[in-house]
């Protein structure tokens, strides 16, 4: 949605609609699949959240969007296609740690999913488990940055109609989208997951160097 | 079509919210199904 919303929204109040309306959609999301949701890792991905948070409101620095969107794009083909040694049983302080990087990262360039997806795929076997938790953890992440803008002064209160249209017709597509999740084998789950992934970080490199 | 703008931050066309709450319902269809922010998928 972050980058379709550059076209549509005014530059200001584009990373903090595009926080409320990730906010209402993972939440969504949480909610449809909350029972697959590892809430440990969410707890512990929430305490890095915080200082990760916390970090960005403090450093006002930007980077250009293509160095972002370039960074990004190699990272996840790096990650998806380089056969990384597997983490077992990732301790606390690993889960923390991206917790911290990735809502830093979320405070400037908006959306960092992909990351955080990439991140905890190496952490659970079955796919529906990662999904629900990358929402809950999205959700946190989203929350922390409403609430520094707010903080900041961002009237939200004037997007909430169309934020709510927004997330209803999201969370209608949650529903579609988790119907075809529990009808897919999780083998083939795992190679869409791969082939959507490698598009997004192919299109994020092309957006980088036009 | 008037009320409707009454709804809307200043600035925004109808077109442009309806193309925002349609887009909603894939990228969501699709982070839901594969677990990605299918938003990204639209970039510049």
């Amino acid at each position: 949605m972050l980058a379709l919303m550059t076209y549509l929204i005014p530059i200001a109040a584009l990373i903090p609609v595009h926080g409320l309306v990730q906010l209402g959609s993972n939440t969504s999301r949480s909610y449809v699949q909350r029972a697959h949701i590892n809430w440990r890792i969410v707890r512990i991905f929430l305490f890095g959240s915080l200082l990760g948070a916390l970090a960005g409101a403090i450093l006002v620095v930007q980077l250009p969007a293509y160095i972002l969107r370039g960074f990004l794009g190699l990272f996840i083909i790096t990650i998806i296609w380089i056969k990384l040694p597997k983490i077992e049983n990732p301790g606390p302080v690993l889960i923390s740690l991206g917790g911290l990087v990735t809502t830093f990262t979320s405070m400037f360039a908006g959306a960092t999913g992909p990351i955080v997806a990439l991140f905890l795929n190496s952490l659970f076997n079955e796919h529906r488990k990662m999904v629900a938790t990358h929402g809950a953890t999205m959700t946190v992440q989203h929350s922390l940055k409403v609430v520094a803008f707010g903080f900041a002064g961002f009237a939200f209160w004037e997007w909430l109609p169309l934020v709510f249209l927004i997330v209803l017709s999201g969370f209608i597509g949650t529903k579609a989208g988790t119907l075809l999740l529990n009808k897919m084998p999780e083998e083939k789950l795992k190679l869409c997951f791969k082939i959507v992934m490698t598009l997004v970080a192919l299109d994020l490199l092309r957006a980088s160097f036009i | 079509m008037d009320g409707m703008l009454g709804f809307l931050p200043e600035g925004l066309t109808v077109l442009s919210a309806g193309i925002l709450i349609t887009a909603s319902f894939f990228t969501s269809a699709l982070t839901a199904s594969v677990g990605v922010g299918g938003g990204l998928l639209c970039s510049p």
